[in-house]
């Protein structure tokens, strides 16, 4: 390609050819090797440089440290339900097993952007040593050692996290007091399993990432295929099964098994049809906005989401139950309380207290969880996309529009989701709500609150990721 | 002389990145209608310049003067190296077109949005961006390819769709930064033809920057870069001496 013909010394100091095309002085051979695969040298070299590049750690091991820090958490809260005493243990029980369904697809799908982070950048150095020559042992075992080192560190600080937000996190009453540091407290046996299986989430991801560069090195290389992850399901499922297991064991079969039973078939299965349909329902409506697009901004943003409803559902979809569950749960427990608050039992008012703190609080959990999602998600984007954003600049796109681009692609799905979901709790709940508005209006007012602030959060997820796109920008 | 004032004059520009002398004292001066291609090694400092020309770089020192129309300043011009960003980034969406090696089109978008999207930027409504945007794929060869994405071009088209995105908003000069680089030499001659026919050929202004002779060939002038410096300019032949 360099073929124009220069003044021989007017380029010093660069090793390596020169442009005229005589190559400098070149080693002899190259050093004979044992002709095996020298796994151990290579793990070595790239362990070694892991930490000393915050490019390469920073955002994988944050996000590890978020989700470790918010499953445990979740994990906790759920677990003191389990601790609680008297008649009414069973029903907390069923309660505390209900949230953690609806939290499921929030946590995963918040684990899974921790996950993709692992597989970014690294994808590119594994194939290119793939197109080396590297052997396939070489290759996975660094790929998967390094995943679970970056994880592990990143669970390691969530630990920590866990244990410095417990406290706060206990102060929420329960069952007629505040749960409490030891209603907080997993348990080392449970906190090693929760650690461990966001670990096994990491390497496992990072094996199905890999595959992909094994079968074609080249493809990943220039970033051809699109990443898609279809063990989102597989996962829920598995989930589901395992604490299915976990209750008949510990309580037996019987009348746990009928609730269970009942739960999964009642919730579970519209929950997953939900979950087929929600992806198409982002495509219909984004693509109204698209076709009426005005802005720049607008525009982009919607082809954004268009170029993958299913990626923008995976990230926002897990409010839709959530938040319909807060709607309804929410309004319905105030209107009980309201409307029982003479000559109601001390306890049914505590119980009737505790549904409405637990909707809400459940669907609040949601939308962090969606948040932090949304914060690494947009962070990964920016990077990957970084000469992109880049060299938009240089056209003259400023950094506030790319926001703008940023924040409505994000908001634009959170939107569809919440009325869509709003009016479908408005439409099969009127009685209830519309008593609701009429004889409790503080707790109408108390979700409007909640899902506000929720919404605030996911902004604020949006724009958590807002200095790496003035990082990305910054450097030339 | 009776000549217009120059489209571009840049004067003492000096760029240092730690201690790499990027530009290590560079004064030129770009008249309208002229194709200016840069050449030099690896390193020499040919796209700091570039950057620093058109105003996406600030320099150290010197400064870049432009007399394009419409540029705020109605007679003398504009200052482009004391403009803040915000008036910075506006220039080179309103008055300046860039093509860079790697087109850098949004691959979510199609070609005639991408194309639109400096106008829709600019504030114009879409239906007239996106009508104004055909017509430039149109005239770049591009009929009946406005709503292919990126990834349903070649990389030719691909660059042709970066050329119109460049020329839409009707900007004084364009910037291009080894616009074939990409290319195998038979597509690159084409894309050069159709670089240089709706700039130079339309009376506006190109810079180029290019490893490629024969694309350097086909301008009007050539610009030799060298350790941060102009080591020839075939301009100067005309002028006396370097420039
Ligand atoms: N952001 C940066 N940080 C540090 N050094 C830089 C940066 N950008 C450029 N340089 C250095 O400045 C010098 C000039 O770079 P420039 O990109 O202008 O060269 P070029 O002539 O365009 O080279 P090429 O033909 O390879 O594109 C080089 O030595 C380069 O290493
Ligand atoms: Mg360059």
């Amino acid at each position: 390609m360099n073929h124009e013909t220069m003044q021989p010394g007017t380029q010093s100091g660069h090793p390596g050819p020169t442009p005229d095309g005589h190559l400098g002085a070149v080693p002899d051979g190259p050093p004979s090797g044992t002709g095996r695969g020298g796994t151990a040298a290579v793990l070595r070299l790239f362990l070694g440089k892991l930490f000393s590049d915050r490019q390469v750690w920073g955002l994988p091991v944050t996000a590890f440290a978020i989700v470790g820090t918010l499953a445990l958490l979740v994990a906790g809260g759920a677990a003191s339900f389990w601790t609680i005493e008297g008649d009414l243990a069973g029903f907390y029980l069923i309660l505390s097993v209900f949230a953690l369904m609806l939290l499921v697809f929030p946590l995963v799908g918040l684990a899974g952007s921790a996950a993709r982070l692992l597989a970014r950048r690294r994808d590119e150095r594994l194939s290119s040593l793939r197109l080396l020559g590297a052997g396939t042992l070489t290759v996975r075992t660094l790929a998967v050692v390094e995943s679970v080192v970056l994880a592990a560190a990143g669970l390691l600080l969530g630990v920590v996290g866990y244990l410095v937000f417990m406290p706060l996190v206990g102060l929420i009453p329960f069952a007629g007091r505040p749960i409490g540091l030891e209603g907080m407290w997993l348990g080392t046996g449970w906190l090693f399993a929760v650690v461990g299986a966001l670990l096994l989430m990491a390497a496992a991801s990072s094996m199905a990432g890999l595959r992909r560069i094994e079968i074609t090195p080249l493809g990943v290389r220039t970033r051809q295929q699109a990443a898609t992850v279809h063990w989102v399901r597989v996962v829920l499922a598995v989930v589901g099964l395992v604490l299915a297991q976990v209750l008949l064991n510990a309580f037996g079969a019987g009348d746990m098994m009928v609730v269970l039973i009942m739960l999964l078939v009642g919730f579970g299965l519209p929950m997953l049809a939900l979950h087929f349909i929600g992806p198409w329902l982002v495509g219909l409506v984004t693509r109204r906005t698209w076709r009426r697009a005005e802005t720049a901004e607008k525009l982009v943003a919607a082809r954004n989401v268009l170029e993958s409803p299913q990626q923008a559902w995976r990230q926002i979809g897990g409010l839709a139950v959530t938040t319909y569950i807060g709607v309804v749960g929410g309004a319905g427990m105030g209107l009980a309380n309201a409307v029982s608050a003479e000559g109601a039992r001390p306890e049914d008012l505590v119980l009737i207290g505790d549904l409405q703190t637990g909707v809400l609080l459940t669907m609040l959990i949601a939308f962090v969880l969606t948040a932090c999602s949304v914060g690494i998600t947009q962070a990964a984007q920016v990077l990957d996309r970084a000469q992109m954003y880049r060299g938009l600049g240089r056209l003259g796109m400023t950094e506030p529009t790319m926001e703008a681009i940023r924040r409505r692609s994000v908001m634009g799905p959170l939107w569809i989701v919440l009325v869509f979901t709003l009016v479908a709790a408005v439409v099969t709940t009127l009685p209830v709500i519309g008593a609701a508005v009429l004889f409790s209006p503080a707790s109408i007012a108390l979700v409007a609150a909640a899902l506000v602030l929720g919404v605030l959060l996911v902004r604020l997820g949006v724009t958590a990721s807002r200095p790496t796109l003035r990082g990305v920008l910054a450097e030339r | 002389m009776n000549r217009p004032a120059p489209l571009l004059t840049a004067r003492g520009l000096r760029k240092s990145y730690g201690t790499t002398h990027a530009l290590d004292g560079v004064d030129l001066t770009v008249e309208a209608g002229e194709s200016v291609a840069i050449m030099g090694p690896s390193g020499s400092g040919k796209t700091t310049l570039m950057h620093i020309l058109s105003g996406i770089l600030t320099p150290d020192a010197g400064s870049v003067h432009f007399t394009g129309a419409g540029t705020g300043s109605t007679n003398g011009g504009t200052e482009v190296s004391s403009l803040n960003e915000e008036a910075r980034a506006k220039l080179r969406r309103e008055r300046l077109g860039f093509v860079f090696q790697d087109g850098l089109l949004l691959p979510e978008l199609t070609a005639v949005e991408n194309v639109a999207l400096p106008l829709m930027l600019s504030g114009v409504p879409r239906p007239a961006a996106e009508s104004h945007a055909a017509q430039w794929l149109a005239a770049l060869g591009l009929e009946g390819m406005q709503t292919r994405r990126l990834g349903e071009l070649s990389g030719g088209q691909a660059q042709r769709v970066a050329i119109a995105r460049a020329q839409v908003a009707d900007p004084h000069v364009v910037f291009a930064d080894e616009p074939t680089g990409a290319l195998d030499s038979a597509t690159s001659a084409s894309v050069l033809g159709a670089l240089l026919d709706s700039t130079v050929g339309r009376g506006r202004t190109l810079v180029m920057v290019t490893h490629d002779q024969a694309t350097a060939d086909r301008c009007s002038r050539l610009v030799r870069v060298a350790d941060g410096r102009i080591v020839a300019d075939s301009a100067a032949a005309t002028t006396g001496g370097v420039r």
